[in-house]
């Protein structure tokens, strides 16, 4: 008999013991929100670095001061790992009560349309936050339909605190040596890069590896083009039915996308990016123009300040408009990654006052002006900012483009594959593996194909 | 009771804690990952039932494909080149008399630490154009013609990211097959040195017989692991899959939490099961014939 | 052949052997260098340069700043259960493959030990998180141990089967015939046996978990819960990342696994060569 309890007994306690501890943990799991009217909210966002950690922290803390009984447990990861955690858990209706929901196809459209998220226009209309922040087309990238079928329209589903401009860096020392200026149209950039090529100086760096390097100065370069061949306004119409709308009836096939595709790959045959920049992996091209190794860096406002934090006297200019004279070309930007409350948050009403703390409050501002942010309150006040600061150049860019009214589009949000599309197909362009024109058509290819499947197409 | 069905049953009740655990956690996900691959789904909206479209789909996806390449290739460098490398420095040196062997028993181990984010960016940096590793030791001896943006053309890519999990396993095969050669008879060779058998005799007839365990251990592990995701972590921080250098696992991660399309991924997740499952029983199979 | 010429063949070994040491371990000086450097200066100066500030105080900031005291006590939490309880399981589990009369053995070992090893965590996320609800167990450690701990079960009973596939049968029937009880067996006459496999299992197992990074991530968002490995995200942002501090954080988290090795090593390699009973 004790044989037999040996045999049998001691295997089976492993398991029965294996399920004990997992109902312990269970039970105790669930105790705790019954526990008291102590309440916690979580927040997962990608809020890092001195540059807005301090805010979030700062509004968390006003917040606390009304409501003392209130927690928020911040979980704080770059985008793409907070993708690999939301999708899990909102697909198991559970997860935090407020997130990062990045627009577009990105995350946005799936959640609306999976009806994980809370529609935003009740607290919007009560907080005001569309008459305080933002301009109206910036608004729309945070819209959908109740159904989640359309991007660009309907209800807003995401707010954000900042904003973010992608424009060009350059070396101050550089430009003044060598007698340059900013330059005000496409040849006058290209006019730049060959004297400072001449020069022995590298003009732009650029990481090949980083995918989105590529497409972001593409998209730079596409306004320009585009806004020449169209007019600005038409440009701006014809990016809106495309990144946010979807028209079937537009196409990317336009001589404007074709010859900005060309501009880029001529960039690249004249030898105005850095040495080998197709193998630089990583932040590596920023580093390379922090060290003084190129004159210029395209990028957005969140490497300011690492930027300010180098040895090089920096500056930044709005990429030209393509001929001398025409107006401001739409630059790419907007505001930054949205926060949106979930549908399984017990608490909406607490989200949202908290994130009207952080959206409107005067502390915000004044720490987003001190840590060099693009306040999402615009138009923003120079005053007390150094003239001859980087911020000053990237604040004055932030106004002049929200006061143009045109803003261009991180061209991935169009259709969940086009990332890659781009990612891709840009590499083979520089790499002079395809033709500008065969560049556009795998984008054209990969639009059709989202034709036939986008939402609420059956 | 019947003996033979109670010795059957103390047997099923030694394997119930880790086979039950492993069935919960492991193999029930696993089975609905394969339920999965018969949907449309983005992972948080509706689940629409496509059939085997999925698996059709497959046919015609040229980023499998090219995934599928990179896989090889990396199997080829991840796998048999440090086996063959393991198998080639060990047995010269593990029967000869050389000083510090621990020591560099502890250095071949150091890249099985790191994690895989810090070694795709130092590889980054070996790798890189102007700065890299690599070119400055072609521009020292004097073949600064080779220098070349190694991570930066779909052909070199690949083999460059390859060579990376050479650089990870060697050390790892070396030591094993060390203490693998250090366990045979010397009796066998003295035996067979005497009937004047040379060392590549030597090497075919003895030591690679008596390690045959070894080397299914070693290839089983490298080869699941060139499959699954140690390669990701490492490409991810590397290239980005940039350059045909995105392996499936990363080309699965990507279509499930990037593209929102985790019916497909779910399928490309079976079909790597089916791949692993396949290559490990028969490199079981071969090492437990005797 | 002649004292002389041995001497300088294994001269040449020895140079032999200094290279290729020297190329294995290049990545890890890389790291070490990196840790103290700056960004900028990697770029200007190469990745091998020795610093020209050493920049040490980034190990107080990993250490103090970024609260790598309690990733360090979150790690261990989740590996020390993992490697133990993984362990008896597989030990368990290749007794039964290797020495009792198991039914449907062939596939229930293939199932058990291949499926084990080979599914990442990646892919079975979302019905693993679903699960974990099921359970509501998430966001405890259990959540981020368990999967871990099947896969740490997984692997280990496929060396410890084949560990014991290599042992004679007639020890383990004498044994039965003294009237010795499995479990007795297993505990007394068998594991000390294997020590060599169970250290070998438990060195490989704590590496893995050690640095196991997207069920942590997943299963575990509160703060005060991550691991090491998923700390060091805390040095990236969406666009940014610290290139030095991240160096420094691989540093911290690789070094405990180094001195475990540098401790253990001689059990290690024993324990992947064939079950010789020694």
């Amino acid at each position: 008999m004790r044989r037999d309890i040996m045999n049998y007994f001691i295997p089976i306690l492993i398991v029965l013991f294996i399920f004990a501890t997992i109902g312990v943990y269970a039970t105790g799991q669930q105790e705790k929100p019954a526990k008291a009217e102590k309440v916690t909210l979580q927040m997962w966002d990608d809020y890092s670095g001195k540059t807005r950690d301090p805010i979030v922290k700062a509004a968390i803390e006003q917040f606390k001061k009304i409501h003392p009984n209130v927690e928020i447990q911040r979980t704080v990861r770059p985008l793409k790992d907070l993708t690999s955690m939301i999708i899990p858990a909102l697909s198991a209706k559970k997860g935090p009560d407020m997130m990062d929901v990045n627009a577009g196809e990105q995350l946005m459209g799936p959640l609306v349309r999976g009806g994980h998220l809370v529609n935003l226009d009740p607290y919007a209309e009560k907080y005001q936050w569309t008459k305080k922040l933002l301009n109206p087309s910036l608004w729309n990238r945070r819209r959908y339909s109740e159904d989640g079928t359309v991007f660009g329209t309907g209800h807003i589903y995401g707010v954000s605190f900042d904003g973010e401009l992608v424009g060009v860096y350059y070396n101050r020392d550089m430009f003044k040596n060598n007698g340059l200026s900013i330059p005000g149209s496409i040849d006058e950039f290209n006019a730049t890069c060959e004297k400072l090529k001449n020069a022995g100086i590298a003009p732009i760096a650029l990481a090949g590896l980083k995918d989105y390097r590529f497409f972001h100065l593409y998209a730079l370069v596409q306004a320009s083009v585009l806004s020449h061949d169209m007019g600005i306004n038409e440009a701006q119409n014809y990016l809106d039915d495309i990144v946010l709308r979807w028209r079937a009836n537009r196409s990317f096939m336009q001589p404007g996308n074709i010859e900005a595709a060309k501009i880029i790959q001529d960039w690249v045959k004249k030898g105005y990016f850095v040495k080998g920049f197709l193998g630089l992996s990583g932040s590596d091209d920023l580093a390379l123009f922090m060290a003084g190794k190129s004159a210029m860096f395209v990028q957005g406002s969140w490497y300011s300040t690492d930027v300010v934090e180098s040895k090089i006297n920096a500056g930044f200019f709005p990429f030209p408009p393509y001929k001398k004279g025409e107006p401001f070309s739409p630059q790419l930007g907007g505001a930054t990654t949205p926060l949106g409350i979930s549908k399984y948050s017990k608490y909406k009403d607490y989200d949202a006052e908290f994130m009207n703390i952080l959206l409107t409050s005067d502390t915000t501002v004044k720490m987003q002006k001190e840590n060099s942010v693009l306040p999402a309150r615009i138009p923003v006040s120079l005053e007390g900012i150094d003239r001859n600061s980087l911020y000053h150049d990237i604040l004055d860019d932030w106004n002049k483009s929200n006061l143009s009214g045109h803003m261009t589009y991180y061209l991935d949000w169009t259709t969940p594959t086009m990332w890659d599309t781009l990612a891709e197909g840009g590499r083979s362009l520089m790499g002079g593996k395809i033709t500008p024109k065969e560049f556009v058509q795998k984008m054209e290819d990969d639009y059709l194909n989202w034709q036939k499947k986008k939402p609420g197409k059956k | 009771m019947d003996q033979k069905l109670k010795q059957k049953l103390i047997a099923l009740a030694y394997i119930s804690p880790g086979f039950i655990t492993i069935f919960i956690f492991l193999i029930y996900p696993l089975f609905n990952t394969f339920r999965y691959s018969f949907f449309q789904w983005d992972g948080v909206g509706k689940m629409n039932f496509i059939a085997i479209t999925n698996y059709l789909r497959l046919f015609r996806d040229s980023k499998f494909w090219n995934a599928f390449y990179a896989n090889i290739i990396y199997i080829v460098f991840f796998s048999f080149v440090p086996t063959l490398l393991g198998l080639l420095v060990s047995s010269i040196i593990a029967r000869a008399d050389i000083r510090g062997v621990r020591t560099f028993r502890t250095i071949f181990f150091t890249p099985q630490v790191i994690a895989s984010v810090a070694v795709g960016t130092i590889f980054g940096w070996i790798y890189a154009p102007q700065f890299g590793i690599v070119n400055q030791i072609l521009s020292f001896i004097g073949l600064e013609s080779l220098q070349k943006a190694w991570l930066g053309s779909a052909s070199t890519a690949p083999i460059a990211v390859g060579l990376i999990g050479t650089w990870l396993w060697s050390g790892f095969c070396i030591i094993i097959f060390i203490a693998g050669i250090q366990k045979i008879d010397e009796d066998l060779y003295s035996t067979a040195q005497l009937d004047g058998a040379n060392a590549l005799q030597q090497f075919f007839n003895i030591t690679l017989p008596q390690l045959k365990y070894e080397i299914v251990v070693v290839v089983i592990m490298t080869l699941i692991r060139a499959l699954s995701t140690n390669v990701f972590g490492i490409v991810q921080a590397a290239t980005g899959g940039a350059f045909n250098t995105r392996p499936i696992s990363l080309y699965a991660y990507q279509l499930a939490f990037i593209q929102h399309e985790i019916g497909y991924a779910s399928t490309i997740v079976v079909i790597l099961a089916v791949i692993v499952f396949a290559i490990s029983g028969v490199s079981m199979k071969i090492g437990e014939r005797e | 052949m002649s004292k002389g010429k041995a001497k300088i063949i294994n001269t040449m070994l020895f140079i032999f052997l200094l290279i290729l040491a020297s190329v294995i371990l290049m990545p890890f000086l890389i790291m070490l260098l990196g840790s103290v450097r700056e960004h900028i200066d990697i770029i200007i100066r190469g990745p091998l340069a020795l610093p020209k500030i050493w920049h040490f105080e980034n190990y107080y900031i990993v250490l103090s700043r970024y609260r790598f005291g309690i990733y360090f006590r979150n790690t261990f939490y989740i590996t020390a259960p993992t490697v133990i309880v993984s362990l008896v399981f597989a030990l368990m589990a290749a007794y039964s493959f290797v020495f009792l009369d198991l039914p449907f053995r062939k596939p229930i070992v293939l199932i058990s030990t291949i499926l084990g090893v080979m599914i990442a965590s990646e892919f079975i996320m979302i019905p693993l998180y679903r699960l974990m609800n099921v359970f509501g167990i998430l966001d405890t450690y259990p959540a981020a141990i368990l999967p871990q701990l099947a896969m740490s079960a997984a692997f280990s009973a496929l060396i410890l089967r084949s560990f014991f596939l290599g042992l004679p049968r007639d020890f383990i029937d004498a044994a039965l015939v003294d009237g010795a009880t499995n479990w007795r067996i297993l505990w007394s006459i068998l594991a000390p046996i294997a020590r060599p496999a169970i250290i070998t299992s438990a060195a490989l197992t704590t590496v893995w978990t050690w640095n196991s990074y997207i069920l942590p991530l997943v299963m575990l968002p509160d703060p005060m819960k991550v691991p090491l490995a998923v700390g060091l995200l805390l040095f990236r942002g969406t666009y940014t990342i610290n290139i030095p501090l991240t160096m420094t954080g691989t540093v911290v988290t690789a070094l405990p696994m180094l001195i475990f090795y540098l401790l253990f090593q001689q059990h290690i390699i024993k324990g992947l060569t064939r079950g010789a009973v020694d």
